[in-house]
């Protein structure tokens, strides 16, 4: 075994005189330990990994790999599923706080109330928005959890069929077919109508099929339109299916209804506008909320109030023996760590926006997308597809400007351009042959939006 | 309290400089669809800051102190890495904007790939799961896709008695039926019973190496040969690779598939429960199973590879957790070739270290050395009417996270049985002090009693009341408004 200076490495404390008096304690030798491994194949003269960097060589080499992404951007006309917000300083202030941000999960509950605490006010912040009476503790983000939701229904309604919108996002809708089908559950996709939403029609005539365990649907939907929720759950009901409601954009929480008063059994969706920055993919925020009646199906943690022994309030995680840990193979889920740190910055963010900001802002998002298609639509290069169609802060405009040349324009300003659909993903407008996906949100600045709009004139 | 209960009607926290008008945008939803004001609290910016600081304050951390917790690897957390991870040239970027204006964040990505392949002796892999368990089922989706392709009938999976319970329900899940196969008397895998149950319906072993008692599997190049011999693929559960850095790898050992825990071995903080990072590695006639996108290297161009015909699909949204990527990419940097293996050196022999420290007053599992963990017993302490919770608890008044208790499950330790990892990070005077206190707890065990069965007594809160808990039911403020 080689010979290592252990002093030069700042993460590792023990001095060579400090093992080998450990060593002496311990009665053996290094290579007495690792005799286990005999007759294995061995890393002999290391592994072909570089000397490792001091952290101000690190900072420096960090520092030339990130230059070579494209300049800082303040605002973003791409969505679809991922959405740049402002995000106040305190919350990513607190969410660091090293008490948080260095202990395992709370399986120790008198040491861990901090964490388990606001995991409790992640849960009841969810339960208010999403409109639901449970909501667990996060998931790893909104595609993962809205399959861990078709598996629960499947696992309510053991029908091996599920329905999902043509109007879902499409790496929801990859991800759900990636969790199900091992078991031999088919998706099936429901149409969209004219309008860019599910087509109430077709939903009706494959729920009439054969039976479903599931019909997933999203608001505002892939297209950026809000769905008739409430009509697709009277069909859905009568079927004897589980109605799971989906999002992408939290933000649209602050303004829509959704859960028991739409008819929804689950309601699952990702949580990165609430104060999380999209880090390019992750790590992002599962959200899942369910009715009670669910408390033994649903999958992930979940934290509930109780007292100790003098009476006090306290928190603990409860409803465990779901868990892989307990449960193994029979198990809801497999799911153990999850985004806890993340819904903890959520609650920060909701805490910090509070009630009448939390509306105020999906406000801002509906009248700036308003805005941006308003003024693109005059440029007279840009049209909205399903115009009767009612949007939150996504909608679809079909053009006469090539994706590359959208580029190429707003290249010089601090926004990122929006997102090409494929041809065949909304009908055809005569003498436009591409089309956008536009997303517009409280970032969009009007000195912004004025320099947009004067790049796609 | 929580902020719903310090809530005061009027009082904000927020400051926004908005532009446009509430009233218009409210009427360009249509009414069916647009929900009441929906009860947030209502606190002011210092109300918010002194709540989350004080909860902050109630939780046991790396940072305050010693975190034995076995199997979970509390390493310490480098404040480098999230200096790094904070970027906003890593934070403000869009995952669908093009990857030609994010060269920097691919590069990243791909060396860190580049580096686990390394590392692990594997091909290819995919940096996309998001924690451990995520991986686990990305993997067994993988080698459920290959069966599929090369051999249907293989629907079984075994997994010995030790393993974490997420192994079962991961396999479970990814449309295996699970066979559990028993230990020997040595805590490894018993060959016999694996001869026996090793037939031409099994798709693959998993297995954690070294294993959940801190046991390196003495037999692994007989498993592998025998496994592989019926048609069977190798599944490694990197939960315990804090052990074998630049030591051996589970690439050379005939594993086929693996996930590593980026939030244990590679110093990523675990959040209090996550996000973590799980990349999942593969031998090359797997790599095509892969799940899309996979970040590769075209004429020192990065992209990602959407187009892959055998993919077992999608694991999330988009690729997986760039943030946690970025953590675990420089502390891989920083710790190089040689620093790795001084990392698993030094966790090996502080295990070492406090068994032989403990192993008079708690009897070890088995007596031969152990890797990165050591299972003790405290089952002696029976006779006193003290069970190792008392002993946990107790723990956590002089000043120290508990070990792993109750875990594993297995016979002959299905009881009593804690799991000691202290990690690279600690220092032999934090092992020292550690030790004495479980010694004189162990002592009071005999002359005081009630002083553990009635611990903690120095924490925010005694022992919490799971079963009011779990009678009561109340997982959100409002089924306390309902109370």
């Amino acid at each position: 075994m080689q010979n290592i200076e252990r002093n030069k490495f700042s993460f590792i404390p023990a001095t060579s005189d400090e093992q080998q008096a450990m060593l002496q304690k311990i009665g053996l030798q290094f290579d007495d330990i690792v005799k286990c491994f005999s007759g294995n194949v061995c890393v002999e003269g290391g592994l072909h990994l570089p000397e490792g960097l001091t952290e101000d060589q690190m900072v420096e080499e960090w520092d030339v790999m990130m230059s070579r992404n494209s300049g800082p951007k303040k605002a973003s006309l791409l969505g679809a599923g991922a959405y740049m917000h402002f995000i106040p300083a305190i919350v990513p202030h607190l969410a660091s706080l090293p008490g948080f941000v260095t202990a395992y999960t709370p399986y120790q509950p008198e040491i861990s109330q901090g964490t388990l605490q606001s995991l409790f006010e992640f849960q009841s912040f969810i339960v208010e928005l999403t409109g639901m009476e449970l909501a667990n503790c996060s998931m790893y983000d909104g595609a993962s959890s809205t399959a861990e939701a078709m598996l629960m229904a499947h696992r309510v309604k053991k029908a091996n069929r599920v329905l999902a919108a043509a109007t879902v996002n499409p790496n929801y809708l990859a991800t759900v077919r990636t969790y199900l089908e091992p078991h031999g559950i088919a998706v099936d996709v429901v149409r969209m109508d004219g309008n860019g939403q599910v087509s109430l029609e077709d939903l009706e005539s494959q729920l009439s099929a054969s039976a479903c365990s599931a019909v997933l649907v999203q608001s505002p939907n892939y297209l950026g339109i809000i769905e008739d929720l409430a009509a697709v759950a009277t069909i859905v009901h009568r079927h004897d299916a589980l109605f799971v409601e989906s999002f992408t954009e939290a933000m649209a929480l602050g303004l829509l209804k959704y859960g028991i008063d739409t008819g929804a059994d689950v309601v699952t969706g990702e949580g990165q506008s609430l104060g999380l920055s999209m880090s390019f993919g992750g790590p992002h925020l599962g959200i899942f909320a369910t009715l009670k009646k669910y408390n033994r199906e649903f999958p992930g943690r979940i934290v509930g109030e109780s007292i100790d022994t003098k009476g006090r309030q306290a928190f603990v995680m409860i409803l465990r023996a779901r868990e892989q840990d307990i449960r193994r193979e029979k198990a809801t889920s497999n799911i153990c760590s999850n985004h806890a740190l993340n819904a903890l910055t959520a609650a920060v963010y909701l805490g910090s926006v509070g009630e009448s900001g939390f509306r105020a802002l999906a406000c801002e998002n509906v009248a700036k997308l308003k805005k941006l298609v308003n003024g693109l639509e005059a440029t007279g290069h840009f049209t909205r597809v399903f115009k009767q169609s009612p949007v939150f802060n996504e909608a679809v405009l079909a053009s006469s400007i090539a994706p590359e040349d959208v580029r190429s324009r707003l290249a010089g300003l601090p926004v990122f351009p929006p997102l090409a659909l494929a041809r065949g993903a909304a009908p055809d407008v005569q003498g436009m042959l591409h089309t956008y996906l536009v997303c517009a949100t409280e970032v969009l600045k009007n000195s912004v939006l004025e320099q947009v709009l004067g790049a796609l004139s | 309290m929580t902020l719903y209960e310090k809530s005061v009607a009027g009082r904000s926290a927020f400051s926004f400089g908005f532009e446009e008008d509430r009233t218009a945008a409210e009427a360009c939803v249509p009414e069916s669809a647009r929900a009441a004001v929906k009860p947030l609290p209502q606190v002011s910016e210092l109300d918010l800051v002194r709540h989350f600081t004080n909860l902050a304050t109630m939780n046991y951390g790396i940072d305050t102190g010693f975190y034995p917790l076995g199997s979970c690897t509390m390493k310490y957390n480098p404040k480098i890495n999230e200096h790094m991870a904070a970027d906003p040239r890593l934070t403000v970027r869009h995952p669908l904007d093009d990857p030609m204006d994010n060269q920097g964040i691919l590069q990243m990505e791909f060396e860190l790939k580049e580096s686990l392949q390394e590392i692990t002796g594997m091909d290819d892999f995919t940096l996309q799961p998001a924690c451990g368990a995520h991986g686990e089922l990305t993997g067994m989706l993988i080698i459920y896709a290959y069966m599929r392709d090369h051999d249907v009938k293989r629907t079984r999976v075994l997994i010995p008695d030790s393993a974490h319970g997420t192994n079962p329900a991961s396999a479970s899940m990814a449309g295996f039926q699970v066979v559990t196969v028993r230990s020997n008397e040595r805590g490894g895998v018993d060959m016999d019973a694996l001869d026996k149950l090793m037939d031409d319906t099994v798709a693959a072993i998993m297995l954690t190496n070294p294993n959940t008692v801190g046991l390196f599997e003495e037999n692994i190049t007989q498993i592998a040969e025998l496994v592989h011999a019926r048609g069977g693929l190798l599944y490694y559960d990197g939960a315990n690779l804090n052990a074998l850095l630049g030591l051996i790898r589970p690439g050379d050992l005939g594993f086929d598939v693996v996930h590593l825990n980026l939030h244990k071995t590679f110093s990523t903080p675990h959040g209090g429960g996550g996000p973590g990072a799980a990349p999942v590695g593969v031998k090359r006639f797997l790599a095509d199973y892969l799940p899309v996108p996979v970040v590769v290297c075209r004429d020192g161009q990065f992209s990602l590879d959407e187009k892959r015909p055998h993919a077992i699909g999608r694991m999330s949204g988009f690729y997986g957790n760039t943030a946690v990527l970025a953590r675990a990419y420089v502390y891989i940097k920083m710790m190089g070739r040689d620093g790795l293996l001084a990392t698993s050196r030094a966790a090996v022999i502080n295990a070492n270290y406090v068994k032989a420290l403990l192993s008079p007053y708690f009897s070890p599992a088995y007596d031969r050395p152990v890797m990165h963990e050591t299972v003790l017993s405290a089952k002696s302490y029976d006779k006193y009417g003290v069970t190792l919770l008392d002993i946990a608890k107790r723990l956590m008044d002089y000043g120290y996270h508990p070990p792993t208790i109750y875990f594993p499950h297995f016979p002959p330790y299905a009881e009593e049985v804690m799991m000691v990892e202290p990690t690279e990070s600690e220092s032999k005077e934090t092992m020292d002090s550690f030790c004495d206190a479980l010694i004189k707890i162990s002592q009071e065990a005999k002359e005081n009693p009630d002083l553990l069965l009635s611990a903690p007594h120095n924490t925010v809160v005694t022992r919490v009341n799971e079963t009011y808990a779990a009678r009561h039911l109340v997982t959100s403020h409002r089924d306390k408004k309902g109370a």
